[in-house]
């Protein structure tokens, strides 16, 4: 009898976290939200709740994913080999993605030619905007601002404030100096860090049996909440944004099938989590024990390497921002009517690579803002580019995590491609 | 007053009637003072309003017309009865090309740069003390001041808020090429225009304007003008 109902309750639990029952849940929260938004938008405290509990160990997780995997990379003979990768594939992939989101922005010219519906619509909406504020747009955030922003005068108030760029950036020197030191502290040191990973990762897989349920909650009050017209006066810009991020996750899909000789579905079965946590979440840093487990578990990827690459790739690998502000920028220009040249596209490509990356876990409204990194240099007012995408950064958050997600375990899978049987 | 619309002091409704704040202030001060009321709307700008005043071809301007030390010293102004803003519109595209983060009041004033304001009225003294390094522009159409700003053809236009309220109302795409930029410090304060002699008149105005206040009426004047804009569905 004790046998029966512990199978039975396995059973009840892995049901929660099949991909069929995850899309039913997000699908039947879409079409509350559209269907009874009054009713849905009370919903938000309960999405956001799921939401905390999910965020409430990505911070420790984070710090003993780096630290143990950075610490374990470099106590063996490989560390140079993987850092030099890491650089190439990151930095490929981001101007890749940039480069992308140009190519769908100029070719479908989603900024021009808007109807006059549409326009009007934007036009009300920074007019109101410019009433309500009266501000002047803030000071742009330059290079040096970001690599400032980087450096944590005191980490422990870094962590304390949950500000990750400089807690993964602590880190990383943290696992460093621990992985150089090779004394037997320093190995015992690795492994209770080790420990506390794990640990961490047991307490997420519990949370995750409640996803059918948050992302009901986060999708319902969403659509409720945001409402539909400023989305319509922007669909150009959304679709672009979509085909862009459906041709990116294909090209994921399929490197990490050919890397791992896998099939293309099998792909798709082992990186659902994580896409799923991201969408519904709209949290790369959320979604890092996922894409941890995923890569472990189901791509047989090393565990030292993916816990290291994954929190790292947050940071530096933001493929899905690079594609979205290369998109936005050049929307933008087309709609304000400014002129790009050559170099216009070429400081899009590489300003969105550099925005994306400063942008990793910061809020919509500040992580927007970056985005006069790109748009100042080439004279687009980037003030009510901001005030419009704020609009519409419900609809496109989502996917655009999910492409930083999986560009993550794709960029991770690439870099352990040639050492499958090397271990770390 | 002025010949054209300046809603939503004085415009005409679908019938040809004129109607509005500056309207309905001058009826009631009519009905007060037991005369009947003529509306004289073809002056070609708010100057000659002036001109009219002082030359006794006309008793009052009620015109929105701002105080300015220029006017001051041809007529007599009675103590302010409404106050506006003077805003800046800007190209956004052309703003953009500035250093970002820079106020744009004085980011604009410099060579080179165009402002235009209305011909013959308060702004170009205001023009003139804020942008005094820009070249000024007057023009008589304030609308299609607004819509060159618009199209980039000038940069930047200095006008009252009611004006650019009114433009943006009735252009909702310009919302997505100019900026209206407002300086709380800059106030357009509005009074009625008597003849430099009629000083028992102007005392009895502030006294119609205070008590005015007191009892509400001013305020019925400012909820249904300037805080709503059920007027509109009359044009």
């Amino acid at each position: 009898m004790a046998g029966e109902n512990g199978s039975k309750r396995r059973v009840t639990l892995k049901f929660l976290v099949r991909p069929y029952t995850i899309l039913v849940s997000v699908v039947a929260g879409i079409g509350f939200g559209c269907l009874f938004p009054a009713r849905a938008a009370l919903l938000e405290p309960y999405g956001k709740l799921y939401l905390a509990l999910l965020q409430m160990c990505v911070l420790p997780l984070l710090m003993a994913a780096v630290i143990s995997g950075l610490g374990r990379l470099l106590s063996s003979n490989h560390a140079g080999k993987y850092l030099v990768r890491m650089v190439l594939v990151f930095g490929a992939g981001v101007i890749l993605a940039g480069t992308l989101g140009v190519l769908i922005a100029e070719i479908g010219d989603l900024g021009g030619g808007l109807s006059m519906k549409a326009q009007e619509t934007l036009g009300k909406i920074l007019s109101r905007s410019d009433i309500t504020s009266g501000q002047v747009p803030k000071e742009s955030v330059g290079l040096f601002t970001f690599v400032r922003m980087m450096v944590p005068t005191n980490p422990f108030e870094a962590v304390t404030h949950g500000r990750n760029l400089p807690v993964i950036f602590f880190c990383l020197l943290f696992g460093v100096a621990l992985g150089k030191l090779r004394t037997h502290g320093s190995a015992t040191t690795l492994v209770v860090i080790e420990t506390i990973f794990e640990t961490l990762l047991r307490m997420i897989s519990w949370v995750m049996y409640g996803l059918p349920v948050g992302l009901f909650c986060l999708f319902s009050s969403q659509v409720a909440l945001s409402g539909t017209e400023v989305f319509l006066a922007l669909g150009k810009l959304v679709a672009g944004a979509y085909v862009g991020a459906m041709v990116l996750i294909v090209i994921y899909i399929l490197a990490i099938a050919k890397m791992r000789r896998m099939s293309v579905w099998s792909v798709i079965r082992a990186t659902k989590d994580p896409a799923l946590v991201a969408l519904g979440t709209s949290s790369s840093f959320a979604s890092i024990p996922a894409s941890i487990l995923a890569l472990q578990e189901r791509l047989k990827i090393d565990e030292n390497l993916s816990k290291l690459l994954i929190p790292i790739g947050v940071t530096l690998n933001p493929q899905g921002s690079a594609l979205y502000f290369s998109i936005a920028s050049i929307f933008m220009a087309q709609l304000f009517q400014a002129n790009l040249g050559a170099s216009g596209l070429l400081i899009v490509i590489f300003g969105s690579a550099l925005a994306g990356m400063a942008i990793s876990g910061v809020p919509a409204v500040a992580a927007l803002s970056t985005l006069s990194i790109v748009l100042d240099p080439i004279g687009v007012p980037s003030a009510p580019a901001i005030v419009l995408l704020l609009a519409i950064d419900p609809f496109l958050d989502p996917i655009m995590t999910a492409v930083n997600v999986l560009s993550g375990c794709a960029a991770t899978t690439v870099i352990a491609a040639k050492d499958r049987d090397v271990e770390i | 007053m002025y010949e054209k619309d300046m809603p939503p002091f004085f415009m005409r409704d679908r019938a040809g009637h004129w109607f509005g704040f500056d309207v309905e202030l001058a009826q009631g001060i009519a009905q007060k003072l037991g005369v009947g009321l003529k509306l004289e709307t073809d002056a070609v700008s708010f100057d000659e309003v002036i001109d009219r005043v002082a030359n006794r071809k006309a008793d009052l301007g009620i015109s929105k017309l701002s105080k300015t030390l220029a006017r001051a010293a041809r007529v007599r102004f009675t103590d302010t009865y409404a106050t506006m803003h003077q805003v800046l519109v800007v190209n956004r595209v052309a703003e953009a090309r500035f250093k970002a983060g820079e106020d744009p009041w004085r980011l604009l004033d410099r060579e080179g740069v165009k402002v235009g304001v209305p011909i013959a009225s308060a702004y170009v003294d205001y023009a003139r003390r804020d942008f005094s390094q820009a070249t000024m522009k007057p023009v008589t159409d304030r609308y299609a001041l607004l819509a060159e700003v618009a199209k980039g053809e000038t940069t930047a236009a200095l006008l009252p808020e009611d004006t650019v309220e009114d433009w943006l109302y009735k252009n909702p795409t310009g919302g997505l090429r100019v900026r209206a930029v407002t300086r709380p410090d800059r106030e357009d304060a509005y009074g009625i225009a008597v003849h430099g002699s009629d000083t028992h008149l102007v005392s009895w105005l502030n006294t119609y304007l205070e008590l005015g206040r007191a009892d509400g009426t001013m305020d019925r004047l400012e909820a249904t003008y300037i805080r709503d804009h059920g007027w509109r569905k009359r044009q």
